[in-house]
């Protein structure tokens, strides 16, 4: 059918109660769900504590001012969460597909998950003991300590450090070799010194918080909205810049080019 | 799966319950789509079956074996879509194949199978489309949208390719529909435009009305019915020049018809929400004034209605993805009646 999403679901809502007064019984498949089984392909890992650049003057005016913050040390997995990982996820605790699990390009089991809404990347994180990255977590992540513009430092994008789009915003190419997505970690010279792949392009990545007007302190919280980091396979170059910030409405799930991955802090 | 509404939901407006009475016709199927009349019966489809069959009485009888359905690559439904009776012969839009399987020899297809006739007596009328939606009979050819390509397509008797009659081009919006979407992707001051999306085709008098469903985010009043005028309008190389609005503000038009007085109708789809889909029992169906575009309201609260039929007699029955069946009777007027 053409792009009519006609299909509506009808959660089960029997299927969600638990009896009052009682713990669910803690059986091998929810342990299961509680450790993260996919250290094998997508490690956790730690990104140090310490101060580091937040925001930046030379972006949008959304993205200043530009300051020096202090963010505690935690552990983030190495790529965005696949389609395998969240398939694997969804079967063993009945949570709705991804709205392209089923796509021959988009839904590929090492390309990342697309088609998930915020409170669906959080539920996710949250069933393995981890959440998703903050704002900051996510720049400290992705800049370093110094703020570098990309995850890989501050030359331009290229082929190959980032899966992204067209110079002038926004549309797909396939000059880096993938028209939509790419497998996670295909652009090896694009990750950060930690080895944090696709931190540029690929996909947008869910942050917790809420989309504010600028980093000013005090800055209102727009409820509408959360925050989406890092651009995607159509992005322009200065949406790539690791302080670029979309504001987008969590409840969305047909975003094609919207995924997310999860932290873990130290101390757990 | 979808759930099936309360058949109560779906009600006649006042203005509709003068004119007409409402019938629920519960049916196995489950997700129905196609609907043409046969006499008094209901030749219907069901995407989720794949099933074509005929209803008498409210029970649904196999007509054929089964098409091909599933769900296609963007996660929604597919298989067959419309049926038209012509001529004694069942025409079926298929629409591309499902993401489960290779391609097949009936995949986006115009299907042709005589009413009466053996179960494998399917004839591929032509495999030249993308995603062949609705489709309507015009002199010696049937003019069918092909919703993929937002196109309008003819396939004269006896061709096996189509020709383009025309491209609908998208449709611009304002940002205001777009706000409760992004401020950063979307933000204030700029005009977006969305696919036009053609969905329902009828032809009267030689004149085409095609509605046009507009792109995702499917905002409220996005909709539009227009008219081609193949006769009039036509370029050098046979393409349509372009169109006339008949009326604009529907809400996802689905489907238009004419119906047995010459009236337009036109069946909405609803609501959309962006967390939660179309909105139930936001359907519409409208009568529309050809000349004036005035609009009446005659059944309201619809559960993603898909295809109107009408019927010579004035019966016009339609089809629910997630609801029962409804045929809209003319009440009796004229003489005797007092």
């Amino acid at each position: 059918m053409f792009k009519i999403k006609t299909v509506t679901r009808i959660v089960c809502a029997l299927c969600l109660l638990a009896y009052p007064g009682s713990a669910p019984a803690d059986t091998p498949a929810r342990q299961k769900l509680q450790q993260w089984p996919f250290a094998k392909h997508n490690p956790l890992i730690f990104i140090k504590g310490g101060t580091h650049v937040f925001g930046s003057d030379n972006g949008e005016a959304n993205e200043a001012p530009q300051m020096r913050i202090s963010t505690a040390g935690f552990l983030m997995t190495r790529t965005e969460i696949t389609n395998a990982q969240y398939r694997a996820y969804a079967t063993l605790s009945g949570a709705e597909p991804a709205h392209y699990s089923r796509h021959t390009v988009l839904g590929q089991d090492q390309h990342p998950v697309v088609g998930i809404s915020f409170a669906e990347a959080k539920a996710f994180c949250k069933r393995y003991g981890l959440r998703l990255p903050s704002e900051q977590e996510w720049e400290r992540a992705a800049r370093g300590t110094e703020g570098r513009r990309f995850a890989w430092g501050d030359e331009p994008p290229g082929a190959d450090k980032a899966n992204y789009g067209v110079e002038a915003c926004c549309g797909p190419n396939s000059h880096d070799g993938y028209a939509a997505s790419a497998p996670v970690g295909s652009y090896e010279k694009g990750q950060t010194p930690e080895g944090l792949a696709d931190m540029s392009g690929n996909v947008w990545e869910w942050v917790d918080g809420w989309y504010t007007p600028d980093h000013t302190k005090g800055a209102k919280a727009d409820k509408r909205f959360r925050v989406l980091k890092g651009g995607a396979w159509n992005s322009d170059p200065w949406r790539l810049r690791a302080s670029y910030r979309q504001g987008y409405n969590g409840a969305f799930r047909y975003a094609a080019n919207g995924g997310f991955r999860c932290v873990k802090d130290t101390k757990d | 799966m979808l759930g099936h509404t309360p058949a109560q939901a779906q009600s006649l407006t006042p203005e509709g319950a003068k004119a007409f009475t409402l019938d629920v016709i519960e049916t196995p199927l489950q997700m129905p789509s196609g609907l043409d009349w046969h006499g008094n019966d209901l030749i219907a489809t069901d995407l989720a079956t794949g099933r074509v069959v005929e209803i008498t009485g409210g029970i649904a009888r196999n007509i054929m074996t089964p098409l091909p359905f599933g769900m296609d690559v963007m996660n929604e439904p597919t298989g067959p879509y419309k049926v038209a009776v012509y001529n004694e012969k069942l025409y079926i839009t298929q629409g591309w194949q499902d993401v489960d399987r290779g391609e097949g020899p009936l995949d986006h297809a115009l299907l042709a199978r005589p009413l009466l006739g053996p179960d494998h007596d399917v004839n591929v009328i032509s495999q030249d489309f993308w995603n062949p939606y609705d489709l309507a009979r015009s002199d010696r050819a049937w003019l069918v949208v092909d919703a993929s390509k937002n196109a309008l397509v003819k396939l004269e008797d006896g061709a096996r390719q189509v020709e383009e009659v025309f491209v609908f081009p998208r449709l611009e919006r304002s940002n205001g529909a777009f706000e409760s979407l992004s401020p950063t992707a979307f933000p204030q001051g700029k005009a977006y435009e969305v696919d036009a999306v053609p969905t329902g085709i009828a032809v009267h008098d030689s004149r085409v009305f095609v509605s046009l469903f507009g792109g995702f985010p499917y905002v409220e009043g996005g909709g539009a019915l227009v008219l081609l005028n193949l006769e009039e309008n036509r370029k050098t190389d046979g393409k349509a020049q372009g169109y006339s609005v008949v009326t604009s503000g529907l809400n996802a038009p689905i489907d238009v018809e004419v119906d047995a007085s010459g009236r337009l109708l036109v069946l909405e789809m609803g609501r959309y929400d962006l967390e939660k889909g179309f909105l139930p029992e936001s359907g519409q169906l409208l009568a529309l004034d050809r000349d004036s575009g005035k609009k009446e309201v005659l059944a309201q609260g619809l559960f993603l209605p898909v295809t109107l039929a009408t019927n010579p007699d004035g019966r016009i029955a339609i089809a629910q993805m997630a609801g029962p069946l409804l045929i809209l009777t003319p009440r009796a007027t004229g003489k005797g009646e007092d």
